[in-house]
């Protein structure tokens, strides 16, 4: 089986038993709990999207390693069509559910891993990238939903990881075996990994010598003993968990999006499943070429399709409430297409400019500067998309009442009266609620947060950036002379 | 490409009674895993509470596990499906297999 179908991930899905934490409760079956199962299904829909025939050459890969058919979630990019692909992927899958793309970190943590590990064997004379492709084969055989874990806790941010009161603030090795090595220490903010068959944790920073310890990049089963997921919760769990009908909420099947806090308590990776133990050294490379992909991925992307969604509820807001036509209006959703349209912009040319990296890896990775400028500059679109949502959809998005209320023999009739426009009140309500769910939730710092803060694109923009060039082509235009 | 020869998987063969009931292929290293949870953490993969395990050895060839409480057989198989798949194993096709779990429940 080289594809797995929606249904065959639930099925799976029924038998894995991680040990979760979500709201106050331990989760007996993730597809039991309202919160967990929207994680589930959003991951369900990702395997739909591959059967598809019309999503066929977005969402399906050919696996170098044996030829087969396979998810393109599971795909090494091997040329510029392949990083195009890798970000339509990412477009679509946020069109198709408005949520977290839960298979994309793990993308790209193991296309880095392909690119690094290879480098790690020439310089090294390492096995690692002969590991990594028997788990990848293996992955893709199963077609497995693979999670990526890289944010550490990191304690006090002003300490290293060796200098921390609780050295489990970083994950680090406990114990080398002749069967493999014992981890523990917390990696946080993991989208989807309670849902996923296996998780990839890699560095979550640069390393110096003598922090060996947290050099390690690895993959880990769902189930693996000593590993706890605690669930994120917040008001939209809270409104999931209690509602009456989830139909009611902004996204009712796939939800706002799922991370937990991954708690490793001694938890055993056999070597065949470890990529890079104590080789401080290439934690930076691993790190960066993830970011590098997930720049363009996430930011330019991802991001894009919630745009997407975001900007087709604003203007069937704006139909319903009969201000379509309004100039300012008109402008406002104009300027949230510019902004969504030209982080894609940045994707796509990140995914041309690609190259081979390292050079004979046969790995491709998406240019750095574009990707960067890709996550930076939705990081920032974002909250102008979703203000202008919060502008044309009117107070009513965050003032609403219930849209069941509509349905109450006494206060149903004066809501009807109340709210409807050009439209009949249920569909006001119905959309106002679907931008409650962008501009008064959780993506907006999600956006700001995902793939690294801005701060760290621009210091990777300023590295990137040839100042002394461009000042060289100013003086020249100007006549100065150089000195 | 190494990966023909050697595509570094290997079988699992669950044993009740007297003979392997289902064999199951993970990668390289899952009946370590399953060794190192069994004997160390005392826990069953996709099992977390303790004391599910009445006794836990390794013999030649693979694991002998001893469940507490009275399983029937069918119990026994549907128990370890669960715990082979949370390790990172899967139903094969027959094959030799590389090591056995011996399973047995306490009564």
């Amino acid at each position: 089986m080289a594809l797995k179908t929606s249904k065959e991930y639930l099925e799976s899905v029924k038998k894995l038993a991680p040990r979760v934490y979500c709201g106050g409760k331990w989760v007996k079956g993730l597809l039991n709990n309202k919160i967990t199962r929207s994680m589930v299904m959003a991951n369900a829909a990702i395997y739909e999207l591959a059967e598809d025939p019309k999503n066929k050459e977005i969402m399906v890969g050919t696996s170098h390693l044996t030829g087969e058919p396979i998810n393109r979630n599971l795909n090494v990019a091997r040329n510029i069509h392949d990083l195009d692909m890798r970000q339509e992927m990412a477009l679509l899958t946020s069109q198709t559910v408005g949520t977290c793309n839960y298979r994309c970190v793990g993308c790209d943590a193991l296309n880095s891993l392909a690119s690094t590990t290879w480098e790690m064997d020439r310089d090294l004379k390492t096995k690692y990238n002969e590991r990594f492709n028997k788990w990848l084969a293996f992955a893709q055989a199963n077609d497995l939903a693979v999670s990526g874990a890289i944010t550490d806790a990191k304690g006090d941010r002003k300490k290293r990881p060796s200098q921390q009161d609780e050295p489990d603030t970083f994950v680090h090795l406990v114990e080398k075996r002749e069967d493999g090595i014992v981890v523990r220490g917390i990696k946080v903010s993991q989208s989807g990994a309670i849902g996923s068959h296996e998780t990839l944790v890699l560095p979550g920073g640069a390393l110096r010598e003598g922090e060996e310890a947290f050099a390690l990049a690895f993959a880990v089963q769902n189930g693996a003993p000593g590993l706890t997921y605690i669930c994120q919760y917040n008001a939209y769990s809270a409104e999931r968990e209690f509602c009456e009908d989830e139909a009611e909420i902004g996204n009712p099947v796939f939800g706002q999006r799922e991370t937990s806090t991954m708690v490793f308590d001694n938890v055993f990776i056999p070597w065949e499943r470890v990529f890079l133990c104590g080789e401080t050294k290439f934690c930076g490379k691993m790190v960066t070429r993830f970011a590098k992909a997930h720049r363009m991925n996430c930011g330019g992307a991802c991001k894009v399709g919630f745009a997407d969604l975001i900007i087709g509820g604003t203007v069937l807001a704006a139909e319903y409430t009969g201000v379509d036509k309004v100039p300012h209006i008109q402008e406002k959703i104009i300027d949230m297409v510019r902004l969504s349209e030209t982080s894609h912009a940045c994707a796509i040319a990140a995914a041309m400019r690609g190259r081979e990296e390292p050079k004979g890896s046969g790995v491709f990775l998406p240019d750095d500067l574009f990707g960067n400028a890709a996550k930076l500059n939705i990081a920032h679109g974002f909250w102008e998309i979703i203000k202008n949502a919060g502008d044309i959809g009117g107070g009513l998005v965050v003032t609403m009442p219930r849209l069941k209320d509509l349905e109450d023999p006494e206060v149903g009739p004066m809501l009807k009266k109340a709210f409807a426009a050009a439209a009949p009140a249920d569909k006001r309500l119905k959309v106002a609620k679907f931008l409650q769910h962008w501009s008064a939730g959780l993506h907006g710092t999600g956006t700001w947060h995902g793939a690294g803060a801005p701060q760290t694109q621009r210091f990777m923009i300023s590295v990137l950036t040839d100042f002394e060039a461009k000042k060289k082509m100013a003086k020249k235009i100007m006549g100065m002379k150089e000195e | 490409m190494a990966l023909e020869n050697d595509p570094g998987l290997e079988t699992i063969a669950v044993k009740i009674g007297r003979e392997a009931r289902r064999s199951y292929r993970g990668l390289g290293g899952t009946f370590a895993s399953f060794v190192y949870c069994c004997l160390d953490k005392k826990i069953v993969p996709g099992f977390h509470e303790k004391g599910l395990i009445a006794e836990a050895k390794l013999k030649e060839g693979g694991l002998l596990l001893v469940l507490s409480g009275k399983m029937t057989e069918t119990e026994l198989m549907e128990f370890m499906d669960i715990a082979l798949e949370n390790i990172g194993a899967f139903p094969g096709e027959q094959a030799v297999a590389k090591y056995i779990i011996d399973v047995k429940s306490k009564e």
